[in-house]
């Protein structure tokens, strides 16, 4: 019989995608530190129960993580990324003919759908099959999910021009 | 109006920028999360030793046993000889008589 796989083998990048997927969800800050830690606390005490022929271990990180979020209610947009945008202000930069929202300022006011869907694509790296295994549905569904919510959140990021 | 991953000066798309501009977690985090789990592993190391030391002391102690029945059965056992017919003509230790079918307790090893 083989030694058991440890999915934390590796921890340092598995740490930073889970906080990017979070702080993609609920907003980049004290909040998504707490719950990323939590993630790795629940994830250290049932490490040896992790099985490689169900899930990679990012996928079963970010299972986790979302159960932390699902626990926690978390799903809408944060009040620290809405401060964001007010603070955005295009008159305050000067010398600059574009002024660039904060992006993710913009993807904080996305669907919770939408927010998770980008959380997972673009802040844990994971592909559309690995999204759809997550989230129970088919990779080409998640595709065009994924799309419509880049879509929506280039209608989010529009700015002021002074030209 | 302009989109602002569109600025004229960088022509990246938004995807490119949602990757690369992704949050990142704070070094302070980075370090406790990666020393909970090196903690962890030298709990799990030490859990497997004291295990492995409570299986050896079992095992030999279920072997040692074995041994002690074994021996005890060649000895003559209950009284029934380690033939089991109460002949105990084979092993039968010093100081116990056989007689009648059955052993007579002379000392503690008959």
């Amino acid at each position: 019989m083989g030694r058991k796989a440890d999915p934390l083998g590796d921890p340092a990048p598995l740490i930073r995608r889970v906080y990017a997927y979070v702080a993609y969800r609920i907003g980049d800050g004290p909040e998504a530190e707490d719950v990323s830690s939590e993630v790795f606390e629940r994830a250290i005490r049932y490490r040896w129960s992790y099985n490689p022929d169900k899930a990679a271990p990012i996928t079963w990180l970010m299972a986790i993580a979302r159960s932390v979020l699902a626990d926690r209610g978390r799903g809408h947009a944060s009040p620290v990324a809405e401060e964001a945008i007010d603070l955005a202000d295009p008159l305050d930069v000067e010398g600059e003919s574009v002024q660039r929202l904060d992006l993710q300022a913009a993807v904080a006011q996305l669907s919770g759908r939408d927010r998770e869907l980008i959380g997972l694509r673009y802040g844990a790296d994971l592909t559309a099959a690995q999204i759809a295994e997550l989230l129970e549905s088919e990779p080409h569904a998640v595709e065009v999910s994924l799309s419509r919510a880049v879509s929506r959140l280039r209608s989010f990021a529009t700015v002021s021009s002074d030209l | 109006m302009r989109r602002f991953w569109d600025s004229g000066q960088d022509h990246g798309d938004i995807e490119v920028r949602l990757r690369a501009e992704r949050p990142g977690p704070s070094q302070d985090l980075l370090d406790r999360i990666t020393g909970q789990l090196a903690d962890d592993g030298k709990q799990r190391r030490a859990l497997s030793k004291t295990r492995k030391s409570v299986a050896v002391v079992f095992a030999s102690l279920v072997l040692m046993s074995g041994f002690g029945a074994a021996a005890f059965g060649a000895a003559g056992g209950n009284g029934n000889g380690n033939n089991g017919n109460g002949n105990g003509n084979s092993g039968t230790p010093a100081g116990c008589v056989e007689g009648q079918g059955q052993v007579t307790l002379q000392n503690p090893n008959c």
